[in-house]
């Protein structure tokens, strides 16, 4: 009996140790929860408050990759989104511009971004409007020239006006454990006015398409892609005075040779052009992925992309005037080490380019009321191919809280290696060469300070470049039996001149600037920041270019949150 | 990753490398081994003058979406070829015979729109038939059409065309029932004429009658009224027979005694057909015939045509009246005739073209060629056309001879300013 009243007494001090215990465990689990919630919930703040919105897509290669399956890559926690709105403001002055830009212009602007996860879907979209006021601009029609194998233009500098919309959109989730599937979308279009005669008004769109998908597993992610773009532009150029003066109109056909005479020639179709080109591609991206033991994640990430190229000059049917075609293949490795304070990237593109233009040769004719047109062949008037390649080391170092997308200290530095070769063969026998290469080294700094309420950053960062290479060489087919009585073909030589001093002359770009950023608290959480900075192009031995410098003043006012 | 695998790698990146280097220096490849056929092009003489088949007559052909003209020399045989790019191409001769009665046999022929195309098999094959003509007593000297700057009021000024007529020859000549007048269209064409037709060789050739347009205007006179001596010639003012230089000091004065006139009251525009200065009185063309409502005199500020042409076997008016010497424009539905001319009828004419990529108006035999004028040079700037000096023929002669084959292109020159006001 004795016994079994003592195994009750334990019993009962047993139950009772246990209920007190347990009840202050509960509590005290309790108020771990909360303590841990609030960790959580000041960390999210010191997140939003110090990232940088700039450093998301670099934290992995498939986010700026050409896979829209890899936007799922994105540091971004379950639930959780990154974004900001800015305004920004951008002054240009100086005369070492292409022939075609200002040297004296200013853009303002609006932008919004946002990177997020929900239910595990990753996303991303971007809203973007500018306003460019230019003066003193000619000598295209177009609003890159750069980018067309033959394009129109005028001669009379004067200011132009143009605005600029950009839509941007993705999404990319787990379809399975190992599948990932993405899309995006990008939509830009533009018009771009001239103020005063010899006038034109030119709409430009542009459009892209990207549909991917990926294989995820420890050791190795595997991706494949296809995707499309459309740029459309159509150019109109038109007189209003009603003076008779006489302008001149180029179409240029590439090396600047080409067609000119009054604007309204029929055969130059100033009146109303159209520049169309279509790029379908694919591509293929592989990531090897190693973490070892002491918390460093080995990446290296190799995407091969190809696409082919088909344009036009002129709107189809009877108004085709010419056709172009080209390929591209391009190659990106990525290798990264990340450990959590210190990111090391070193990044290799390359990419091989071949385009050429070939004119439609046709009559069109009127018979009672019905348009008749005869289609002779296809004359091949341009072609070029380029190959470029950078070799770029960026690393960043940042401990402690409020580094995850804020590096104190973030260096960059490359080299980048460029050529292209191009011929003109507008005139039977003749054809014409240009080569240009240049090089390109370039190193940035970053330097953030984090304080309790604010941050601050400092930057700066140089590139000098330097070219060589041939403006125009001419050469005759050796086949040609024939005396050229008159008709040899003349480039604008100024144009041609002032484009390849641009691009083999000796020039530095430097760069520095100033971040202040202030952290919000309350309800909205994340910050505001300034940024202010300076860029100045110099050249060397500059000649044909009417100035030696050009030079940029930049403001951004932004909310990040 | 082992050194061998590390190894691989590089020697693959650098084959990619250097793959890409020879494949860029392939740009430098001509570009024109590809999209190119054969023309054999083969002259035809007319039958009494075959034995002027021979080596070292030149032949040019044209690219009008270019401009650029190619010469090419015949064999022995009359015959030449090349390679050309697809398109098509003007085909242009000229040549000329020993003299004949004091005349000299000119041999003229341009086709227009030879068609190299891609989906033609094989080469092509041209036959050029060769027109005969003889060089004229009378030649258009000099045509002023497209105006010129007012500084007074900061404007272009066009109330002030004119034409001269140039005795040639070394006999006496009369402008007593001389015709002028232009060929359709006023400017110069940008797609084929519609008057050319498809020859055997399915090659577009203009057709030996001109259409006339708008009007028909002709000298007066009894037969020897109006006499231009050896070198000497006259002036026929297309528009305002007045001074223009009290208003423009960059105009000419055309109202002197001796110059003519195309003025009739049914072009009612006193801007460009004042009333003449009593200086012409008695020296107004004749309107032998007018079309459509224009109250102005249609002559073309950038590209005109200009004909001078005797009617024969009839009288003017009744050539005109004949409605077998009409025909409406083909392919269109408008009512307006046109008077067709026999080439055989044309003293002579010029043709001028804005440029190179656009279609000729005049046939070969009236005028193998054209003018090249293009217009953001030469309009309103007060410049125009005239005939070049003969230099060997002058210099054999001991008179001023123009030169005169039939083609304008060799016959003319573009000058920078009015000749008339050389002589004023």
């Amino acid at each position: 009996m004795k016994k079994i009243k003592n195994l009750f007494g334990f019993i009962a001090s047993a139950v009772l140790f246990i209920c007190c215990f347990t009840t202050g465990v509960e509590a005290q689990n309790s108020r771990n929860a909360e303590y841990f919630k609030k960790q959580q919930d000041d960390s999210l703040v010191t997140f939003k408050q110090t990232s940088k919105f700039e450093i998301v897509p670099l934290k992995s290669a498939w986010v700026t990759g050409l896979n829209a399956a890899g936007l799922v890559n994105i540091p971004i926690a379950n639930n959780k989104e990154l974004s900001y709105v800015s305004s920004y403001f951008n002054y240009n002055s100086g005369k070492f511009v292409k022939y075609y830009e200002s040297d004296n212009s200013n853009i303002f602007g609006l932008k919004t971004e946002s990177y997020a996860r929900v239910k595990k879907v990753a996303m991303h979209g971007m809203l973007e409007y500018n306003n460019f006021r230019g003066n003193n601009m000619t000598y295209s029609g177009v609003i890159d020239p750069e980018r067309l194998t033959n394009f129109i233009a005028d001669t009379v500098p004067t200011s132009k006006r143009q605005e600029y919309y950009k839509l941007a959109g993705g999404f990319a989730f787990n379809a399975t454990k190992w599948l990932v599937l993405g899309a995006n979308v990008k939509y830009e279009t533009s018009n771009l006015s001239k103020m005063r005669d010899l006038r034109h008004y030119t709409t430009y769109a542009f459009m892209d398409l990207n549909f991917g998908a990926k294989y995820t597993s420890d050791f190795v992610d595997v991706g494949a892609s296809y995707f499309y773009r459309k740029y459309n532009e159509q150019v109109k150029y038109s007189k209003v005075s009603d003076n008779n003066v006489v302008y001149t109109g180029y179409w240029f056909k590439g090396l600047f040779f080409g067609l000119h005479d009054a604007w309204d020639t029929e055969t130059l179709y100033m009146d109303n052009q159209y520049f169309i080109s279509k790029y379908n591609g694919e591509s293929g991206q592989v990531e090897f992925k190693f973490d070892d033991n002491a918390g460093g994640k080995w990446r290296f990430y190799n995407e091969i992309s190809f696409y082919n190229r088909r344009g036009q000059t002129g709107e189809g049917a009877r108004h085709l005037y010419s056709k172009e075609n080209g390929n591209n293949f391009s190659y990106t490795g990525k290798l990264s080490y990340d450990n959590g304070n210190f990111v090391d990237y070193l990044t290799f593109k390359s990419a091989y380019n071949k385009i050429k233009n070939n004119d439609q040769i046709f009559t069109s004719q009127i018979v009672s009321g019905i348009t008749t047109v005869t289609y002779y062949g296809e004359v091949q008037v341009f072609a070029k191919r380029s190959f470029d390649w950078n070799l770029d080391y960026r690393m960043t170092f940042g401990k402690g809280a409020g580094r995850e997308l804020n590096p104190s200290v973030d260096v960059n530095f490359g080299y980048e290696h460029y050529t292209d070769r191009s011929n003109s063969s507008f005139v039977l026998p003749y054809y014409y060469t240009q080569k240009i290469t240049y090089n390109d080294f370039y190193v940035k700094a970053r330097k953030n300070f984090l304080f309790e309420k604010w941050m601050f950053d400092v930057y700066a960062g140089a590139k000098w470049s330097n070219g060589w290479g041939y403006a125009l060489e001419k050469h005759a087919d050796p086949n040609f039996t024939m005396t050229v009585a008159t008709g040899e073909p003349k480039p604008n030589y100024s144009l041609l001149f002032r484009e390849y001093e641009y691009y083999t002359q000796p020039k530095g770009l430097y760069n520095f600037g100033l971040r202040y950023t202030a952290f919000l608290g309350g309800k909205l959480k994340g910050n505001l920041y300034a940024d202010v900075s300076y860029t100045r192009l110099q050249g060397k031995n500059i000649i044909y270019a009417p100035g030696k410098y050009s030079q940029m003043l930049s403001a951004t006012v932004g909310l990040s949150f | 990753m082992n050194m061998k695998k590390i190894l691989f790698l590089i020697s693959i990146g650098l084959m990619l490398f250097c793959s890409c280097s020879k494949q860029l220096d392939k740009t430098d490849d001509s570009a024109y081994t590809s999209g190119t056929k054969k023309l054999n092009i083969q002259l035809v003489y007319p039958d009494k003058y075959t034995s002027l088949v021979r080596a070292g007559v030149t032949v040019k052909v044209i690219n009008p979406s270019t401009g650029v003209e190619y010469d090419l020399t015949t064999d022995a045989n009359g015959a030449c070829s090349a390679n050309l790019q697809y398109g098509f191409y003007r085909v242009s001769v000229s040549d000329k015979g020993v003299s004949e009665s004091g005349t000299i046999p000119l041999f003229n022929k341009s086709i227009d729109a030879v068609k190299l195309q891609d989906t033609t098999a094989g080469e092509i094959n041209l036959n050029v038939g060769l027109v005969l003509s003889y060089s004229s007593q009378l030649v258009i000297k000099e045509v002023y059409f497209a105006g010129c700057y007012n500084p007074s009021t900061s404007k272009s000024y066009y109330a002030d065309a004119y034409m001269t007529v140039f005795n040639n020859s070394d006999q006496v000549a009369y402008l007593d029932s001389l015709c002028f007048g232009c060929a359709d269209a006023y400017n110069s064409l940008s797609s084929p004429s519609v008057w050319s037709y498809t020859d055997a060789n399915g090659q577009k050739v203009i057709r030996d009658t001109i259409p006339i347009t708008e009007a028909v205007w002709q000298w007066p006179g009894t037969g020897t009224s109006f006499p231009v001596q050896p070198g000497k010639y006259a002036v026929l003012v297309i528009r305002g027979a007045i001074n223009h230089t009290l208003v423009n000091p960059s105009s000419v004065d055309l109202s002197k005694s001796d110059y003519f006139v195309c003025y009739n009251s049914r072009y009612t525009n006193k801007t460009y057909h004042p009333t003449p200065s009593s200086n012409l009185d008695g020296h107004w063309l004749d309107l032998l015939w007018k079309q459509g409502t224009s109250t102005a005199y249609a002559f073309s500020l950038s590209s005109p045509t200009a004909l001078i042409f005797k009617i024969q076997g009839y009288t003017a008016q009744e050539f005109i009246n004949d409605p077998n010497n009409r025909s409406r424009k083909p392919g269109s539905s408008s009512a307006f005739e046109y008077i067709m001319v026999p080439s055989s009828f044309v003293l002579d004419a010029v043709e001028v073209m804005r440029s190179t990529t656009e279609y000729k108006r005049l046939p070969a035999s009236v005028d193998a060629s054209y003018v090249l004028f293009p217009t953001a040079s030469n309009m309103y700037v007060g410049h125009s056309i005239y005939r070049i000096v003969d230099e060997a023929a002058t210099a054999k002669a001991g008179r001023t001879i123009l030169q005169d084959t039939n083609n304008s292109l060799a016959d003319f020159a573009v000058s920078d300013h009015q000749l008339l006001k050389d002589e004023q």
